[in-house]
């Protein structure tokens, strides 16, 4: 009887065993990809970034860390942080504002609200380039529709895109057009997903609708929330089509963030050394802050 | 982690790795190995093409062969070309791949290409800042040239002494297409209206300036310039639209600065403005002025590059515009253009007191290093330069363009195909010399400074001071600076 068991035992650990290497195996395609597509080039651009590699000049030397104390000396380098923190925060802020608005009147499930979804998420499907084309040609000061329609309010129009006061908040206007449609569909779906019976229960007692709102469905939609707002900072912090194309970083550079302007100085002057030191040291921040968003997250998980 | 799935995620790592810089493709050979190595390459090929095109009479020798051609995006001047590719496909067999890039990506793609050593463009086009820096990635043409054009001294004296843009290090790395020069166009029903006339000359105390025996205005001094400018600058009509942004809003500063006859660095690769630090002050307060203290050019300028401005001129928004404007020289003779805002004439910048011109920059072909068809390239760029084909671009583009080739440009010029002021201001414009290993990024500097000058964020001292910093930083990078 008990050699029985253990040869069954032995069959299973067998058994299991082939099972993860089965597992495991399956798994190399992916990371074979994966470190291709993702770790590789973030390694080489890591190597890069000690080297004095510049195409203009033909060279490519080793300088330790020289790129980097370059890097803590380049004011404009800083703006465009600063500039880009700016960014992450109106343009996440006010996504996610308007988002709920609109996933809260959709929720409402008035009539035609599966029309209004649809008109909704339209900016989302336009691809960036041509959004970005479009906006540029409204914001234009002579023939634009922004300049036109104020100036039927008897508002004076302006250079949207050529002043360095307007031109980044230019953008980040089209950039939350475009991307308030995923916040509202994500922050949807988490409302659709809040179950009823703490709500009709809630009604019963004589709950009005912002304290529904406020006590039941903002707790229980937290956790989406958080996924939602960690997705977009993220995605916002790598903007670059649509201020590249609108602006470029201009007027002068005025209007540059992280971005574009490591694409400037890697791609339009050819530094691919002090571009690649530039971008290791985003990738930094960028993790500085998804780090405090899953740190947030965990603790929400926690309690 | 398990140690099993820790082992599997490090070899998929280095696997990873492995065929990433595989495919990326490391150097494993000096520049000047692989120079030779592509020279001789070219060389047997030759011999061997030579004698194959003799013995195969009519056969099609690259028949099946399939080249990739960059061609600037949009670019009106070669329009006809690709229209007409279909006929040299046709003869020769070779399936041409146009692959459009715009201009701000035109020079960076095709150098990452020439350093990743793939050979993925064919045949490259490219314009004169950019020749310096891309030189090294094409073949030298002189052998190809001296075989099919009746030889180099022949090639040469047929052209424009200009083309030695295309040269470095005594051979000729770019086949010319074109060369060009930023002119103005003005709109003459304004300045032949006979009630502007009289308006002018009482408020300005001289005649509105006419054109010359060949049609051209040629301004003696901007201030006729501007005072034109600010005569035409009412209701939401401006007088002087300059496009702003990037290269095309530097190219403005880049004509002033030739015209007063002084460069970013002299023959020596030395700083130079600050022994012309007047004139750059000047220079650049006659621009900031332009938006900020006349407003004769509106605003928004400062973000338009040439279509959007154009756009203004063509809408009747502007009396007058300066740019690189033969490519819309055709659009502005077409009946639609002229229904609404009447004949274009066209005008040159004022030279500030040297007789000199602004600069002629030339577009050109060139082979890559790294084709596997060398010689199929170079029967494209030989169809592509032709006269047959340069004449269809005069005839049928959108644009017009100064030909490379002296007996063509004449023609082009008898025929007006050519804007009066590109063949008037060919003859004073001169090489924007000295071509040197860091000019694109020196040129590049001003790009982003002239924007905030015009926008009014910085003065024209501090644009002067910018520059002079920059430009010292990076002469003794690259160690030019003495």
């Amino acid at each position: 009887m008990k050699d029985n068991n253990k040869h069954k035992q032995k069959k299973l650990y067998s058994l299991k065993q082939k099972t993860r290497i089965a597992a495991n195996l399956s798994l190399i395609p992916s990371l074979i990809i994966l470190a291709a597509t993702f770790l590789a080039p973030i390694i080489y651009a890591f190597f890069i970034s000690f080297r004095d590699y510049n195409l203009s000049r033909g060279v490519n030397d080793f300088i330790g860390f020289g790129n980097y104390v370059k890097l803590f000396s380049d004011t404009s380098f800083f703006q465009a942080v600063g500039r880009n923190l700016i960014y992450v925060v109106i343009t996440v802020g006010v996504n996610f504002i308007l988002g709920f608005i609109m996933a809260f009147v959709v929720n409402i499930k008035l009539k035609g609200s599966n029309v209004l979804s649809t008109i909704l998420i339209f900016p989302m499907i336009l691809m960036p380039a041509a959004a970005a084309v479009l906006w540029r040609f409204m914001y234009n000061e002579t023939f634009g529709v922004i300049n036109h329609i104020l100036n039927l309010f008897g508002i004076a129009g302006r250079s949207w895109l050529a002043s360095g006061s307007t031109a980044l908040y230019a953008v980040i206007l089209t950039d939350i057009w475009a991307w308030t449609p995923w916040m509202f569909l994500v922050l949807l779906a988490g409302m659709k997903s809040v179950p009823n019976d703490p709500i009709e229960a809630a009604r019963i007692d004589g709950a009005s609708s912002i304290s529904l709102l406020r006590y039941i469905t903002l707790p229980l939609m937290k956790p989406i929330i958080l996924i939602a707002l960690t997705l977009k900072t993220i995605d916002t912090f790598k903007a670059f089509d649509y201020l590249w194309i609108m602006t470029r970083g201009g007027p002068g550079e005025t209007s540059h963030i992280i971005s574009s302007y490591v694409y400037w100085k890697a791609f339009s002057v050819l530094n691919f050394g002090y571009g690649s030191a530039m971008a290791i040291f985003a990738l930094f921040i960028l993790l500085i802050i998804s780090m405090g968003y899953v740190f947030i997250i965990k603790r929400q998980e926690a309690k | 982690m398990k140690k099993v799935t820790l082992w599997l995620l490090v070899l998929a790592i280095t696997i990873g790795m492995i065929a990433t810089l595989s495919f990326t493709g490391c150097k494993g050979e000096s520049t000047a190995e692989t120079t030779a190595a592509a020279e001789t390459t070219v060389a047997a090929e030759t011999t061997a093409a030579a004698a194959e095109t003799t013995a195969a009479a009519g056969e099609k020798p690259f028949a099946g062969t399939t080249i990739n051609v960059v061609n600037l995006e949009g670019w009106a001047v070669t329009k006809p070309l690709w229209d007409h590719i279909g006929e040299f496909e046709e003869a020769t067999g070779i399936k041409v791949v146009v692959n459009e890039i715009p201009f701000a990506e035109i020079k960076t793609k095709q150098v990452l290409e020439g350093e990743s050593q793939t050979g993925a463009y064919d045949v490259w086009q490219t314009y004169d800042t950019a020749m310096p820096l891309m030189y090294k990635y094409v073949l030298p043409l002189d052998d190809l040239i001296a075989r099919d054009y009746n030889g180099l001294d022949t090639w040469i004296s047929e052209r424009y002494s200009t083309i030695s843009e295309c040269s470095f290090e005594n051979k000729w790395f770019f086949n010319p297409i074109m060369g060009g020069i930023q002119i103005g166009f003005y709109r003459k029903a304004l300045f032949e209206d006979p009630a502007n006339m009289e308006a002018f000359k009482a408020k300005y105390g001289y005649d509105i300036p006419t054109p010359n025996e060949n049609g051209v205005i040629v301004f003696e001094t901007t201030d006729q310039i501007l005072d034109l400018a600010k005569f035409f600058t009412k209701d939401d009509m401006y007088g002087l639209t300059i496009p702003g942004k990037g290269n095309h809003g530097a190219c403005i500063w880049y004509l002033q600065m030739f015209d007063a006859g002084f460069n970013y660095v002299d023959q020596e690769v030395q700083p130079l403005w600050p022994a012309n630090k007047d004139k750059v002050l000047e220079i650049a307060k006659w621009d900031q002025d332009l938006i900020q203290t006349y407003k004769v050019c509106p605003e928004g300028a400062v973000s338009w590059e040439m279509p959007e401005m154009i756009e203004q001129y063509f809408a009747g928004k502007s009396a007058m515009v300066v740019s690189w404007l033969h490519d819309f020289w055709k659009d502005s003779q077409s009946e639609e253009i002229k229904a609404n805002i009447g004949e274009t004439g066209t005008f040159l910048f004022p030279s500030r007191g040297t007789s000199q011109g602004g600069y002629i920059g030339y577009w050109g072909w060139g082979i890559s290093k790294d084709s596997k068809n060398s010689e199929a390239a170079w029967e494209f760029v030989k169809w592509a330069n032709s006269d047959e084909v340069q004449t269809y671009m005069l005839q049928e583009g959108g644009g017009s363009f100064q030909p490379a080739k002296i007996s063509l440009a004449e023609w082009g010029a008898e025929n007006g195909l050519i804007p009066p002021a590109t063949v008037e201001g060919g003859k004073t414009c001169v090489l924007p010399y000295p071509f040197y290993d860091v000019m694109d990024q020196i040129w590049k500097l001003t790009e982003p400074l002239h924007e905030e000058l015009l926008s009014g964020a910085i003065t024209p001292q501090q644009f002067y001071d910018s520059h002079v910093e920059q430009i010292d930083a990076i002469l003794k990078e690259s160690g030019h600076l003495k």
